[in-house]
């Protein structure tokens, strides 16, 4: 496996490796930590990642593994991996593809909306940007904005019955 | 309330999704920053995997498998018999040594060795070191039993004094000639013989007569006997 056969299958397992390892350890940056490591192992490993039929669930038992031994030098020696209970490689397929799925139609749902509006939403809630800066950004009143905050978290919100 | 939380729900998905997109794009650069770093030691690690494979390669060829030691001990052991063959084996026309060969000073074979020949007046006392000096030594071959010490022994006879004269003399009845000059004594006696008996006498030694085994007592004139009494023995 070169260098493009491993971004193309390694890599967008990123997600759900990521998020089996916030599961295991509950620590996004220990999950970013363990995921990267798990990474860089594949990596070193990648001549052999051709003959592994089930390339998904290897690195997800990867990341469970690696999480497993975390756990078992900083918490209990003693603890044995069966006592640690992991979702399934199925329930994070699944939690993945949710969080895709939504993310797909929120994504469709914010190019609905006007574009004032949802350059709001994209400073609000994606660049976390606080109410000064997006004065002055948009160069609008503060009682403007959150009015039009409102009113596309309504559009959103009927948008969305429409949708589910 | 619940539309609420799930557009907030959404959002906090759109936010993973960013999330995970830059985490991605990390990992890209961290894949692409490994495989550099790998590209970069590739020569070196080359370089050492060339010279631990020759190391592995000399390892290999000095280990040899154990038909080749065999072959090897098979061949030494028959070098070592053939040579200890030929340092035992000596023909029986072995050549003399080089004593006795390449010696500057002439060397006289065993009496006993001299060939028999018809007529016995040769082998008189006073004649016989004139006589062996005479002959060859270049075909000489000593018998195989003949010690070399005892060759080395054997006294050096001078040549013979350069103012013998040759007589005529031949001898038919011998294949080789032994007599080469013919000795003081016998010339004396041979005179001896002319005066008494005169040309018949001359004659006959000259020519001998055809029946050999009547010519040694006529030629054979043993000390203190008188010319005369052996001469009334002689059947002319």
């Amino acid at each position: 496996m070169n260098q493009e056969e491993f971004k193309t299958n390694i890599l967008p397992l990123q997600p759900a490796m990521q998020l089996l390892a916030e599961r295991i350890l509950g620590n996004p940056d220990d999950a970013a930590d363990t995921v990267q490591e798990v990474f860089i192992s594949l990596w070193d490993k990648r001549s052999e990642l051709d003959s592994i039929v089930r390339l998904k669930n290897y690195c997800l038992q990867s990341v469970r593994l690696r999480c497993i031994d975390i756990l078992r030098k900083h918490k209990n020696d003693t603890l044995q991996p069966d006592a640690i209970e992991t979702p399934t490689d199925q329930a994070m397929f699944d939690e993945v593809e949710e969080n895709e799925r939504r993310y797909s139609l929120l994504n469709s749902l914010l190019l609905q909306l006007p574009d004032k509006q949802r350059k709001i939403i994209q400073m609000k809630y994606f660049d976390n940007c606080d109410t000064q800066q997006m004065e002055a950004s948009l160069q609008m009143s503060s009682a403007n904005i959150y009015t039009s905050l409102s009113r596309a978290l309504q559009s959103l919100r009927e948008k969305m019955e429409k949708a589910l | 309330m619940k539309q609420r939380l799930e557009i907030e729900d959404l959002i906090a998905a759109e936010q993973r999704h960013q999330a995970d997109l830059r985490r991605q794009q990390q990992l890209s650069d961290l894949i692409d920053q490994l495989a550099a770093a790998e590209t970069k030691a590739g020569a070196a690690s080359a370089a050492t995997a060339t010279k631990a494979a020759a190391k592995t390669d000399e390892n290999e060829s000095r280990r040899r498998p154990i038909w080749f030691w065999f072959s090897a001990a098979a061949c030494l052991l028959l070098l070592v018999t053939i040579g200890l063959r030929h340092l035992t084996y000596r023909p029986a026309d072995t050549p003399a040594p080089t004593i006795l060969a390449s010696t500057d000073t002439p060397t006289v074979p065993p009496v006993d060795t001299i060939p028999a020949t018809t007529t016995p007046q040769t082998l008189t006392p006073s004649t016989s070191a004139p006589l062996l000096a005479s002959l060859p030594t270049t075909n000489y071959k000593p018998e195989a039993s003949a010690p070399t010490e005892k060759a080395e022994e054997e006294p050096v006879i001078p040549e013979p004094p350069l103012e013998i004269e040759t007589p005529v003399f031949s001898n038919s009845s011998s294949t080789q000639p032994l007599i080469a000059e013919a000795p003081k004594v016998f010339e004396r006696t041979s005179n001896r013989l002319v005066a008494t008996t005169g040309n018949t006498t001359q004659r006959n030694l000259r020519q001998p007569s055809p029946e050999p085994e009547t010519q040694p007592i006529a030629f054979f004139v043993p000390k203190g006997t008188s010319a005369l009494f052996d001469l009334a023995k002689i059947p002319f």
